[in-house]
């Protein structure tokens, strides 16, 4: 039991606190800079300071103690903060009219809730190149405060370890790869760095000028990019996607890669306004008597309410390609990837796809050593509890040809992101196993293409196709009909942990 | 009777944005007169110099020449009161994006290599007033007493600050009315 005082009101607890934390438990407010909820406290910018028997400690990163006396707010420490305040805002270009994040900043909130109205010295004297190298985030040491919260997040969390400070003093900046070109450095763009930066040096190219947090609209979804389906925060504006956050409530507990955060985006607005048709509300209306001769094939980019709106209206619905059902046993959850000592990966790319799982590894091969091993021809031995991660190879042999009889665990990563659904719902008859075909014309639902479809349909008299690119295909169908994106549907898939998730309608389709 | 408070202006490297919203304190001017205060060089007399023994110095825009470096400097020996109006005074501002270049750079660009300029002489005289090598926020060159920051301000700051000081009070800008843009 440690028992301590609080601007002379006596408290007590029996657990290990911050004073930050334990203050705010409290409904005190205390400014703070670089402490961020979800990263390991550094204590680095001492604007949470507090002064406990006579010295000052940060309360971010300094734990409760027996015998604390601690004071909080005497005018002596709201003069520090401000100078501290001041020491930070003066030493960069924080001239607030020409930055893209003002009224809607971390840092610039601090000012204001200090009163600052001038500096004491004089301002921005070190002037640093402006990085617009990469393709997705501008980067513009001028407005950094060296909280190293990007630096934290991209290593502790997102396990990619692009991001350091480098120099000293007031010449210390913040570098990618050691001081390469951000565009041209071993940056995943997951964009974590630019979601916890407090200020304006790491900003997204896409959601700048488009609104700030507060003029906009907050829905927590899935990601349906992947069969990950990482927990998002999706910022709307009026009809359009300003940004999209990662939730750090959710499963993957703030993990993203980039294209839930930025393809997923970009993608909306490529197709915004230019389709209409939704699956689960319009089929009916638009296809009126299905016959004998018809056949569906639907795929795992849909969502589980269309796949199965498709089925009812089309008594013969085949799935365009097999998913392994394997994947039906994947029995891990997602916090239980952090467990293991060896990672085995074949047939994906930890920084291109499945990208939270690859965060996953990455960062447990840095700070507990973990081994990783690319499934290759060559030997190699394992250690420690073992899980095998691979791409939807539907051939078993396949997979115990390397790895035997191994006792592992077993991940499969399926192709689209409701792969699963799709299994579950159409089971793994695809086309291509029926022998004798009586069908004449094929209708193909598919949201995103992405396989080669030239040999199924050439067997068809009439060919149609339902997605969200109609322009893409329409010389190989007789009619090609538009599809509406996920935003503007209600509907659900399962990930590739068997979770079934529900993603809201964010907008309202257009009538085109 | 209650002596009148003398306010003056004057605007140095700024856009006169600061000096709008002066005026859009609109009706709340008749106000302030109406309480105490009368104005000698500003936008409504067209006076430049302000007297000795003025009461407010108000300073739109930052420190870029040495004719800017002289008059602010005059303005804090005639006013009992400087007031730096608007984040170029204040900050430095907009102005300062120039800090990154030399000036040679500066005045190679703006007069030599700029697309709309066919005749490429750099202006030259005595009457022309030198660049600072660097821009300058008001408090870099004279003492100021009071700072209303915000581009511009709003004309309830720049009232609220005025209003206080007639009454002889310290104005403090809190809530909406402290702004940095
Ligand atoms: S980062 Fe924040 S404080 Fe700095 S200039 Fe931009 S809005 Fe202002
Ligand atoms: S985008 Fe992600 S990987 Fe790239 S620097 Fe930022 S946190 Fe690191
Ligand atoms: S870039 Fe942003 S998050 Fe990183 S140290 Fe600078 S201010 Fe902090
Ligand atoms: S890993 Fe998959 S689900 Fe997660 S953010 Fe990336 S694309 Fe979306
Ligand atoms: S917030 Fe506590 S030291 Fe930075």
């Amino acid at each position: 039991m440690k028992k301590f005082k609080i601007n002379s009101v006596e408290y007590s607890i029996d657990t290990e606190k911050t004073i930050f934390e334990f203050l705010k438990d409290i409904g005190i407010y205390i400014p703070t800079l670089c402490y961020h909820p979800y990263l390991r406290p550094v204590g680095s910018c001492r604007v949470c300071i507090i002064k406990d028997r006579g010295k000052f400690k940060n309360s971010c990163a300094t734990f409760i103690d027996d015998g604390m006396d601690i004071e909080t707010h005497t005018p002596e420490l709201i003069e520090i903060r401000k100078w501290i305040l001041q020491f930070l805002f003066s030493e960069r270009n924080h001239y607030c009219m020409y930055c893209c994040v003002t009224n809607d900043c971390e840092f610039q909130n601090l000012g204001y809730y200090t009163g600052l109205d001038h500096f004491h010295f004089p301002t921005f004297r070190n002037i640093f190149d402006i990085d617009n190298s990469h393709p997705y985030i501008l980067f513009d040491n001028n407005r950094c405060v060296l909280c190293s919260r990007c630096v934290r997040v991209c290593s502790e969390v997102a396990g990619h370890f692009v991001l350091s400070e480098n120099n000293k003093g007031e010449h210390s900046i913040i570098v990618a790869d050691n001081g390469v070109q951000f565009g041209k450095s071993s940056c995943t763009s997951c964009g974590l760095c630019v979601q916890v930066c407090p200020t304006g040096t790491f900003v997204d190219k896409y959601s700048m000028y488009l609104g700030r947090s507060w003029e906009t609209q907050k829905i927590r979804s899935y990601c349906f990019s992947c069969p990950v389906g990482c927990g998002i925060e999706i910022y709307k504006r009026g009809n359009n996607i300003v940004k999209i956050y990662s939730d750090w409530n959710s499963f993957t507990k703030g993990l993203i890669c980039y294209k839930g955060r930025y393809e997923t985006v970009i993608n909306y607005r490529k197709y915004k306004n230019k389709t209409n048709i939704d699956i689960y509300e319009d089929l009916n209306k638009i296809i009126k008597n299905v016959d004998e001769n018809s056949v569906a094939v639907v795929d795992g980019t849909l969502f589980n309410e269309e796949i199965e709106k498709i089925r009812e209206l089309f008594p013969n619905t085949f799935a365009l390609y097999k998913v392994n059902p394997k994947i039906l046993d994947n029995s891990i959850s997602f916090d239980e990837l952090d467990n293991y000592q060896t990672y085995i990966i074949a047939g994906w790319d930890l920084n291109k796809e499945y990208g939270t799982i690859g965060s996953i590894i990455k960062r447990n091969k840095y700070y507990r050593n973990c081994k990783v091993i690319y499934l290759d021809n060559e030997k190699f031995e394992v250690s420690g509890k073992t899980i095998f991660i691979y791409k939807n190879y539907y051939d078993p042999n396949f997979i115990s040809g390397f790895i035997g009889g191994m006792d592992c665990d077993h991940l499969v990563l399926p192709l689209n992101t409701n792969d699963v659904g799709l299994l579950k719902l159409i089971g793994n008859k695809t086309l291509q196993e029926v022998d004798n075909l009586k069908y004449s014309s094929i209708f193909i639902f598919s949201r995103y293409l992405n396989i080669n479809i030239s040999n199924i349909i050439s067997r068809f008299r009439r060919k149609f196709l339902f997605t969200i690119d109609i322009n893409r295909y329409s010389d190989l169908f007789d009619e090609v009909f538009p599809i509406v994106s996920e935003f503007e549907i209600n509907g659900s898939f399962y990930n590739l942990f068997n979770q079934l998730l529900y993603v809201e309608r964010v907008f309202d389709k257009e009538v085109v | 009777m209650k002596t009148k408070k003398l306010v003056s202006t004057i605007w140095c490297e700024g856009c006169s944005g600061c000096h709008m919203s002066f005026l859009d304190m609109d009706e709340k001017l008749v106000d302030l007169i109406k309480n105490g205060m009368a104005f000698s060089a500003t936008p409504f007399t067209d006076l430049k110099i302000p007297p000795h023994g003025t009461d407010i110095g108000i300073i739109e825009g930052s420190v870029a020449t040495d004719t800017q470096e002289e008059e602010v400097k005059m303005m804090r020996e005639r006013c009992k009161i400087i007031i730096a109006m608007g984040d170029c005074a204040v900050f430095g501002g907009i102005p300062t994006m120039r800090n990154r270049y030399e000036t040679t750079e500066i005045f190679s660009r703006a007069y030599k290599q700029a697309e709309t300029n066919y005749n490429q002489h750099l202006p030259a005289g005595e009457d022309i007033s030198k660049l600072l090598a660097k821009v300058k926020p008001v408090n870099e060159v004279i003492k100021v007493d009071y700072y209303i920051p915000g581009c511009p301000p709003t004309p309830e700051a720049i009232y609220e600050v005025l209003s206080k000081l007639i009454e002889g009070k310290t104005p403090e800008l809190k809530g909406k009315l402290l702004s940095y843009e």
